[in-house]
């Protein structure tokens, strides 16, 4: 565990532990991190436990944050060295291991360091689409009377919708 | 010795307080109890709300319902409001496409142009000197797209830009023999036009871009003369401010900002009738009321979007008083400026452009609302005598005189959630009132819409709370600045992001913006309504028009335990000399209480035991 003792020579990076780990499978993870433009080393552990080894990952980042892959065990965990002491911030077991969520996990690391807001699988949402007439070509063509009493009867039909809420 | 039971009924809350009298003006108060109104203010389902509310005060003073030996209802004030929002101005741009967006991490940076041609062709294109921007699909990842981009720039073929509907622009970027600027997290990237001339902006990381937002680089770019320059003013005005843009253009593009027909707004005084469109803004509106004051009546051009609220408010307004609708008279009306986020046709990542809007409130009086209906209902119901007695600002105001430290003349202001209400009391202990149309619903409704949350309640949210930025999984800061550290680590949701410090449930926004830029919006939208309406409101009320001739101002009402509107207020009534505060019903109430409170005080004047 030499490697993973603090350094204080090392560079800021997120530190990502391995153990036996599966490289196809590591490979989303670091480019997650890659995306946000944070720095991550890899380095190898000589036994598994990766809420263990994430922990001490954390202790050895500069950065703080830390990365296990126990690829015996079939589990990565994110941890921050906040966290000392308790359970990792994020653990994936093998079932979860797509490259989404990997990336995600990556993703995560790096923006944990920075401070901007996590990501989480259920806030891929559908987004908003605009509306589908925007192509003058192919936008049906609308007077703008006919828009008018659509956007009147919209809203009547709102207020009425909200009024009988009230009653 | 008698109970008895003052109970008001609010647009938001129902309060009650409970006293024993002994005799003439012997009142000792026993318990206060609040709920939230049921149904609308008026409405025979009130009753339910007001059982629940007596049931909280009288459980822990141990006292029966029936022991009761009258309820005191509160004679609502007769008005109720409502708020809509007009659009004024919407930009169109149709044939032309437009992306402009902040992708947290896009790729490379610099300015290029080329023509728009799908990641897939390029392996068809020979050595050329036109230059391409590539279009990368989501079903692309990043390395079989960096390998194509290398191996068309091996051939010789000038790929000087990309587009990315995934974000990986960076992990595209660091594989490519020749860096280029990419933009990324493109939603609808299918919708972006092919084999079209194309600019293609990234600015370095804590810019913003400043050429494609500039119309003469937009017409340098693409060789426009005066009039289609003149038609790019939309595009560069929405790209403004953001990190990376796209500017495509297509054949006969058609780019225009209109103005949408609001309506006109049309005052009707004692003598005059004014008019007045409502796309001239707020100012002008607000300007033209006080000219026909006082307002006997408001009418709104027909078949136009203002004329439609008219309609619903009075329809609303006869419903709940058994009048006929052209019964129905709006007797005042709240303007203010206000901008709507609008979704800008020819997006491609989901922008949108601010346009101007007007929000407005109205107020209806009628002859009375039906409190009797109500008391009756509710002596059927638990069988104690009920009375309707009291104008509610007559009883607002005898409640805060219970404020330590107060004394006639004084005036009070009542910020609801419907109208604001001002009140003043002379030597002569004469009351005087009014009721102006705009409160708490409608600086919901701006915050709502300024912020684009299209989410009431998470409006009101922001409206009542203070913001914090969870910095760590440990720490926040505070909108003032102060940092606050946890033992516990925090919920992960909330890190990196902008919280509403919600009592027992903290919620996370869902947003981009600064959390100064939200607190100015949250400011701003108090100001426009409460402060400006507490002034109009004072100013009506007191003697001749003249605000420093009140020397006590007592805020009552909910909102006056907001956290920044006594401030404001108080800030806005220095100018005039003004002692502000909020009001302290019977030393122990805060704010809370003051008509429930003045309406067991009346009783108890004419009680001879």
């Amino acid at each position: 565990m030499a490697e993973l003792s603090p350094n204080i020579d090392r560079r800021p990076a997120i530190q990502v532990v391995t153990y036996r780990a599966d490289a196809a499978l590591l490979l989303p993870v670091l480019c997650g991190i890659e995306e946000e433009q944070i720095p991550a080393e890899v380095g190898e552990a000589a036994h598994g436990g990766a809420a263990e080894l994430a922990d001490q990952a954390a202790h050895a980042s500069a950065l703080n944050v830390g990365i296990a892959f126990d690829g015996e065990a079939g589990e990565i965990a994110l941890s921050h060295r906040d966290l000392s002491g308790r359970p990792p911030l994020f653990v994936l077991t093998r079932a979860e291991f797509t490259p989404l969520a990997l990336a995600r996990l990556g993703k995560n690391a790096a923006r944990l360091v920075k401070g901007d807001p996590l990501e989480f699988a259920d806030d891929d949402r559908a987004p908003k689409a605009p509306p589908p007439r925007w192509i003058g070509a192919t936008a049906p063509a609308q007077s703008d009377e006919a828009e008018l009493i659509q956007k009147l009867a919209d809203m009547i039909l709102e207020k009425l919708a909200k009024s009988q809420e009230r009653n | 010795m008698i109970y008895v039971a003052g109970v008001d009924v609010g647009n938001n809350t129902t309060e009650v307080a409970i006293a024993a009298i002994s005799g003439k003006d012997d009142v000792r108060f026993l318990a206060s109890g609040m709920v939230p109104t049921v149904g609308i203010k008026g409405t025979v389902r009130n009753a339910m709300g007001i059982i629940d509310a007596l049931d909280r005060a009288l459980g822990p003073i141990g006292i029966p319902r029936s022991d009761l030996h009258v309820i005191l209802l509160n004679e609502a004030t007769p008005v109720i409001g409502d708020i809509a929002m007009e659009t004024i101005t919407e930009t169109v741009i149709t044939e032309s496409a437009m992306i402009g967006h902040n992708p947290s991490t896009p790729g490379g940076q610099g300015l290029e142009q080329g023509r728009t041609i799908h990641l897939d062709a390029l392996a068809a294109r020979g050595a050329g000197s036109e230059t391409l921007i590539a279009v990368v699909s989501g079903d692309s990842d990043f390395e079989g797209a960096a390998a194509k981009i290398n191996a068309a720039t091996a051939r010789g073929v000038q790929v000087v830009g990309a587009i990315v509907q995934k974000d990986d622009g960076v992990l595209i970027n660091n594989r490519l023999t020749r860096p280029i600027p990419i933009v990324d997290e493109v939603k609808f990237i299918d919708r972006v036009p092919l084999g079209m001339p194309a600019a293609l902006e990234v600015a370095p990381p804590g810019r913003t871009i400043e050429r494609l937002s500039n119309p003469y680089d937009i017409a340098t770019l693409f060789g426009l003369d005066p009039e289609e320059t003149k038609r790019t003013v939309p595009v560069a005005r929405a790209l403004m401010g953001t990190r990376s843009a796209v500017v495509i253009k297509t054949p006969k593009g058609d780019i225009e900002e209109r103005r949408i027909p609001a309506g006109k707004l049309i005052f009707l005084g004692h003598q005059r009738r004014v008019e007045v469109p409502v796309d001239e803004g707020a100012d002008a509106i607000m300007d033209r009321v006080a000219e026909v004051y006082p307002l006997e009546e408001v009418q709104a051009e027909t078949g136009t979007n203002v004329g439609g609220m008219f309609e619903q408010v009075r329809r609303v307004m006869a419903d709940l008083t058994d009048q006929p609708v052209t019964a129905v008279k709006v007797q005042d009306i709240l303007a203010v400026d206000t901008f709507k986020p609008q979704q800008i046709l020819g997006s491609l990542a989901g922008e949108y452009a601010l346009g101007n809007a007007v929000g407005l409130a109205a107020m209806v009086s009628t002859q009375k609302l039906p409190m009797l209906r109500l008391a009756r209902k509710l002596e059927e119901e638990i069988g104690v005598p009920t009375i309707v007695g009291g104008v509610e600002a007559d009883m607002a105001i005898r409640g805060a005189m219970t404020t330590p430290g107060t004394r006639a003349p004084m005036a009070i202001v009542d910020v609801g959630g419907g109208s604001t209400d001002a009140s003043v009391i002379n030597d002569q202990l004469e009351i005087k009132s009014t009721h102006q149309a705009g409160a708490g619903d409608m600086v919901t409704m701006l915050i709502n819409t300024e912020l684009g949350l299209d989410d009431f309640e998470l409006a009101e949210c922001v409206k009542k709370y203070p913001l914090a930025k969870v910095e760590s999984l440990f720490h926040m800061r505070h909108e003032n600045g102060s940092v606050e550290f946890f033992q516990e680590p925090l919920d992960p949701r909330l890190f990196g992001r902008i919280i509403v410090l919600q009592p027992g449930n903290w919620v996370p926004l869902d947003t981009k913006e600064l959390l100064g830029k939200i607190v100015a919006v949250r400011q701003q939208a108090k100001r426009k309504v409460f402060v400006r309406n507490a002034l109009r409101a004072l100013k009506l009320v007191s003697p001749g028009q003249n605000i420093r001739m009140i020397h006590f101002v007592v805020l009552v009402g909910g909102s006056g335990l907001d956290f920044e509107i006594p401030k404001m207020i108080s800030d806005a009534l220095m100018e005039y000399g003004v002692v502000t505060g909020r009001a302290n019903v019977r030393g122990t109430e805060g704010p809370r209480n003051a008509v429930a409170t003045g309406l067991v005080l009346a009783y108890a004047k004419h009680y001879e035991g």
